[in-house]
């Protein structure tokens, strides 16, 4: 119990090194959630105002024997569907989580209800950083994209639409080269 | 049932040519509604466990987590409330005289 609580109450560093801290947790961009809540709100609007206009036009629908449970089986099944869709928005947004501890970069993504993916580099692996604004949204918000080089890696390690990106890279540069000298000093 | 190979719309040619009734109760509609109200649950219940169990407790996460709570109870006690005064014993009636869909007088 105790330590569901602590996992709850820290960020669950898979395998914690000696001494690591943790520099910085980014999420996305706020910008992204706002546009979740907008689709979440398109989505409440757009058939309540349909279902309006039909109760408009058809106002005995209300009065109906069959018709009346049938509307309001669906309104409310709607409606749970639509708050789930959200509270899920939010979470794929919450949870989709990038820590830059003094040691290593993790990568940690919700995609969907089933799947979650962990991923992990060294800083001192690291041989080149990156950053990107593309866009009118990107451009005018500041958020954007990171990329992450590593030695002998084929793909790119990516942080995507992320507030400050150009900060986000100068901090990897600074602690990969924090890292280097260390590393170099130790071995 | 009078059936056709040509499957449904077919059979529901048919009926309306012989000019048979086809009901359907509407407590059925209620029952599909509970199935989806289980579904629901269940994927509300791992949205839940995400959130604790790989969240970390912030204002944010925490507020918007008693919203959905708050609101699906809202939803659910609202829908109880209506749905209980509801006679489910009417039965729907499709192709009630021809190709008249739904018997529009009871609808």
């Amino acid at each position: 119990m105790a330590r569901a609580v602590s996992d709850m109450l820290n960020y669950n560093l898979p395998g914690r090194l000696p001494g690591e801290k943790i520099i910085k947790v980014i999420r996305k961009d706020g910008f992204i959630l706002f546009t979740k809540i907008v689709l979440t709100a398109a989505l409440v609007i757009m058939p309540a105002l349909a279902l309006f206009m039909i109760l408009s036009l058809f106002p005995n629908l209300l009065a109906g024997p069959i018709s009346y449970p049938l509307i309001v089986l669906a309104v409310s099944g709607y409606s749970l569907f639509i708050c789930l869709f959200f509270f899920f928005s939010f979470i794929d947004y919450y949870l989709d989580i990038w820590l830059i501890t003094s040691e290593r970069i993790i990568d940690v993504r919700q995609e969907g209800f089933f799947s979650r993916t962990v991923a992990e580099l060294k800083l001192f692996q690291v041989q080149d950083v990156a950053s990107e604004l593309k866009g009118f949204w990107q451009f005018v918000f500041k958020f954007g994209d990171v990329y992450v080089q590593t030695a002998g890696e084929a793909q790119r390690f990516s942080f995507s639409t992320i507030p400050h990106p150009e900060k986000v890279r100068d901090i990897i540069i600074r602690l990969v080269e924090q890292s280097k000298e260390h590393h170099k000093l130790h071995n | 049932m009078l059936r056709l190979r040509g499957g449904w719309a077919s059979s529901l040619a048919l009926l309306a040519m012989t000019n048979k009734n086809m009901t359907i109760p509407l407590v059925a509609f209620l029952y599909l509604y509970l199935l989806f109200i289980l579904l629901w649950l269940i994927f509300s219940i791992i949205a839940l466990y995400h959130i604790i169990r790989y969240g970390q407790i912030s204002f944010f996460s925490v507020m918007v987590t008693m919203a959905y709570l708050m609101a699906t109870m809202a939803v659910l006690f609202l829908s109880y409330e209506y749905l209980s005064q509801i006679d489910w014993e009417v039965g729907l009636t499709v192709l009630q005289g021809g190709f008249q869909f739904f018997g529009s007088s009871s609808f």
